[in-house]
């Protein structure tokens, strides 16, 4: 559950971040002075139109872009660069073809020069987890898209990262396979309580798993809707079925739509 | 498996071809010697040929191995320095339109007529396809990897010796083979020019004499370096391939 | 405008080069024999510009007509094992097998067969830049993408039309990446057959100046060739910007 308490540090914060492109002719002005925070424990989804600053976002969240205006904070710390406790998640799995998925979901160790003895144990409790057992060994060109990004799933938490930046890790996948990636992400959720963004752009994947939704604005990204979500944890995916839960998603698609009205007008 | 069967049988048709159509077609000798006229030749030379192919096959063997590391190394630092890249890129660039082969009498007139220039030419003709490989290579890592080392906090060596470099294999093995068949024909355009010894010398001087089952048997052997060149590579990729265990992705056609 | 920049540098690096060799040359008085400053090499191009001018009109137009009809040839026999599966069978194990060939190596055959002379050059300089030409075409017409066939086939598109409109234009690109390399290798087959023997030529003048030890000579000799390479090349390029202008091909 998310620690309400006023005293408890977030896990990350933006403080009238915006960002600016340097480019030419004419510089591109893609986050507009936002502020929000994550509190620890919360799982935050961010909706908004294609091309509206949601991955600059993240990128700045996970320290690989710099904000042009305002800062970061991470655990109340100042952010600068990646960190250590973030896992990160894309649109592809980018697993590396030469390495099994178990090598795979272990690289993070590799890179930080930690024995794989000590993480092997998670490892192979992850992949139990999202449905890979029996699949250590095999390479990723063997696994279906879905299988791959459960492996990706596993990589960003094996170091046991307490916060997760997800940049629409479903999207590139077909409608029944991203269905299924949603309830076991839902699964894992209940099990480990870290913090997390979770971009995307299905507002089904926002409600049933997140806590809190931002809703962004067009381009440049500034939050145009916040909605708690009130649905008590754990939840069910036949959540997503019930009058209660399709209320919220009409309502967050009035909201959008709402938006790109007013910028065609 | 098949395909290189069917392409053994439709060499092993050729040759047939051939000398049938020496036997039953009068032409003279001195113009096309049958394939049985050239494991003749093969059997009455044994001792000039193997002399000859002998200061070839090392001369282009060690060329080879030289230009790999030399384009290898250059390639490396040219991917890594911008500053580099500027300054020397237009001349690899320039160097790349020029028919090189025609530069080997410089060589004469820098190093002489004996195995240095000849080799100092392999190396110059064979280096730029390691170079250009080893360079597309380490470009071209998939872009979603290099922000996965960027995310986890990996070091310049760990990006390059875990990531960037696997990928760059199969472009720098294609190199490599362009490189292995380039060195033997420094080395044989060196013994055109220098015509002091080796088989391309030996090529020439048959020619000059109208001892066509000779050139051809020189050829022969030529052919046969050029394969035990090429299958040096071709195991490096194999080995390459044991350790990957996926599809590799196809090199650049070269 | 970027046209004018971008040359810009590199010229500007290889004045640089320009400069510093001439430099280096004068401070450590290197012999004329083994670098001669490019001074004497223009003194060199200029005192035997008419000379070396015949040769060159005689290598470029070798090595330029054996790229034309190695073009087409490469070309026919790439459409051929397209267009036929016989013709595939037949020829297409061979071709790979003469890739394995040092090709340049057989030179002196040309010789044998053909004599001394334009013929045996020109046959030679097509032999060796036939095969860039034909793999990469039929690369390129095997390249196109099945299910636009297939779309063609459901329209009742006729094997010459799947041809024209699909695979051709599939094509396009990598014959000109493969027209680049046999640019290069008709010129480089026509010196080397010049190298080998020949009484007429850059390649041949080229030797005679190295019995000569006249170095000057034999840098304005190859400079003069480089340019003539080059201009093949650009030449094939300018065609590629032409063609993707005018068919819009990819890459
Ligand atoms: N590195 C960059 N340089 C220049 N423009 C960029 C860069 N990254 C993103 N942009 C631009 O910023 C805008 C927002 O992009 P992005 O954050 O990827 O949108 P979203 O993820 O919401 O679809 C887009 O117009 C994009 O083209
Ligand atoms: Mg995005």
């Amino acid at each position: 559950m998310p620690d309400a308490s006023p005293l408890a540090v977030e896990a990350i914060r933006f403080h009238e971040v915006g960002k600016t492109f340097p480019t030419k002719p004419v510089p591109l002005r893609a986050v507009e002075r936002v502020s929000f925070g994550v509190a620890r424990g919360e799982l935050l989804a961010i909706l908004g139109p294609s091309g509206c600053g949601k991955s600059t976002l993240l990128m700045m969240a996970a320290g690989l872009e710099e904000p042009t205006e305002g800062r970061l904070e991470r655990g109340g710390m100042p952010l600068v660069g990646p960190h250590r406790q973030t896992g990160v998640m894309f649109q592809d799995a980018t697993l590396l073809p030469w390495l099994s998925v178990l090598d795979n979901v272990l690289f993070p160790a590799t890179i930080r020069r930690i024995p794989h003895a000590k993480v092997v144990d998670r490892a192979m409790e992850l992949l139990r987890t999202v449905g890979l057992k029996g699949f250590e060994r095999a390479r990723p060109h063997e696994l279906s898209g879905g299988m791959r990004q459960r492996a990706a799933i596993c990589r960003a938490l094996v170091l046991d990262p307490d916060l997760l930046l997800m940049d629409e890790p479903f999207s590139a996948l077909d409608a029944i396979t991203r269905d299924e990636m949603g309830d076991v992400l839902l699964d894992l959720w209940q099990h480990t309580h870290k913090s997390a963004i979770f971009v995307t752009h299905s507002i089904r994947e926002a409600v049933l798993l997140a806590d809190r939704v931002l809703v962004m604005s067009r381009r440049p990204a500034t939050v145009a809707e916040e909605l708690v979500v009130p649905f008590p944890r754990p939840r069910d995916p036949r959540l997503a079925d019930t009058p209660e839960f399709t209320a919220i998603t009409a309502h967050l698609r009035g909201v959008i739509a709402a938006g790109m009205q007013g910028e065609m007008a | 498996m098949r395909g290189a069967l069917a392409s053994l049988g439709a060499v092993a048709a050729l040759v047939a071809l051939w000398e049938a159509a020496v036997r039953f077609i009068p032409i003279s000798p001195n113009l096309l010697a049958p394939p049985s006229a050239i494991a003749e030749a093969l059997a009455l030379h044994p001792a000039l040929l193997l002399e000859h192919g002998w200061a070839t096959a090392h001369e282009a063997l060690l060329g080879f191995l030289l230009a790999a590391l030399a384009g290898m190394a250059l390639g490396a630092a040219l991917s890594a320095s911008a500053l580099l890249r500027q300054a020397l890129m237009p001349f690899v660039l320039a160097l790349q339109i020029v028919p090189k082969m025609a530069l080997a009498p410089l060589f004469v007139v820098w190093l002489g007529v004996g195995a240095p220039c000849r080799m100092a030419f392999a190396i110059f003709i064979a280096f730029f396809p390691v170079l250009i490989g080893t360079m597309a290579g380490l470009a071209g890592t998939e872009s979603g990897a290099l922000r996965l080392c960027r995310v986890l906090g990996a070091s310049w060596w760990q990006t390059l010796w875990r990531v960037r470099l696997p990928y760059a294999v199969p472009q720098l093995l294609a190199g490599l083979k362009t490189a292995a068949t380039m060195a033997l024909l420094g080395v044989v355009i060196g013994e055109f020019v220098t015509a002091q010894q080796g088989l391309g010398y030996v090529v020439m001087f048959g020619a000059s004499l109208g001892e066509t089952a000779l050139v051809l048997a020189a050829i022969t052997l030529l052919c046969a370096i050029g394969l035990v060149l090429y299958g040096v590579v071709l195991a490096a990729e194999l080995a390459f391939g044991l350790w990957y265990k996926a599809p590799l992705p196809a090199g650049e056609f070269a | 405008m970027t046209a004018a920049r971008l040359p810009a540098a590199p010229l500007l690096a290889a004045l640089l080069a320009l400069a510093l060799w001439e430099g280096l040359v004068r401070w450590a008085r290197v012999p004329a024999v083994l670098l001669p400053s490019p001074g004497s090499v223009a003194t060199s191009l200029w005192e035997a510009a008419p000379l070396l001018a015949r040769h060159a009109l005689a290598t470029g137009g070798a090595a330029t007509g054996a790229f034309l009809i190695a073009l087409a040839a490469g070309v026919a026999l790439a459409s051929l094992m397209v267009l036929s599966p016989l013709a595939t069978r037949l020829l297409y194990p061979n071709l790979l097998l003469f890739q394995l060939l040092p090709k340049v190596a057989l030179g002196p055959l040309f010789v044998v067969w053909l004599g001394l002379g334009l013929p045996s050059l020109m046959a030679f300089a097509v032999f060796v830049s036939l095969f860039p030409v034909a793999i990469a075409m039929l690369t390129g017409l095997r390249a196109a993408d099945p299910l636009q066939i297939r779309l063609c086939q459901a329209q009742g598109g006729s094997g010459w039309q799947i041809f024209r409109y699909i695979r051709l234009p599939t094509a396009l690109p990598f014959l000109f990446a493969g027209a680049k390399v046999a640019a290069t290798m008709a010129f480089t087959g026509a010196v080397v057959g010049e190298f080998i023997s020949a009484d007429a030529g850059l390649g041949w003048m080229v030797m005679q100046a190295v019995g000569r030890s006249d170095t000057p000579l034999i840098f304005a000799a190859l400079a003069v060739l480089c340019v003539l390479g080059a201009a093949l090349y650009a030449l094939v390029v300018l065609a590629e910007d032409a063609a993707r202008r005018r068919w819009g091909t990819r890459r």
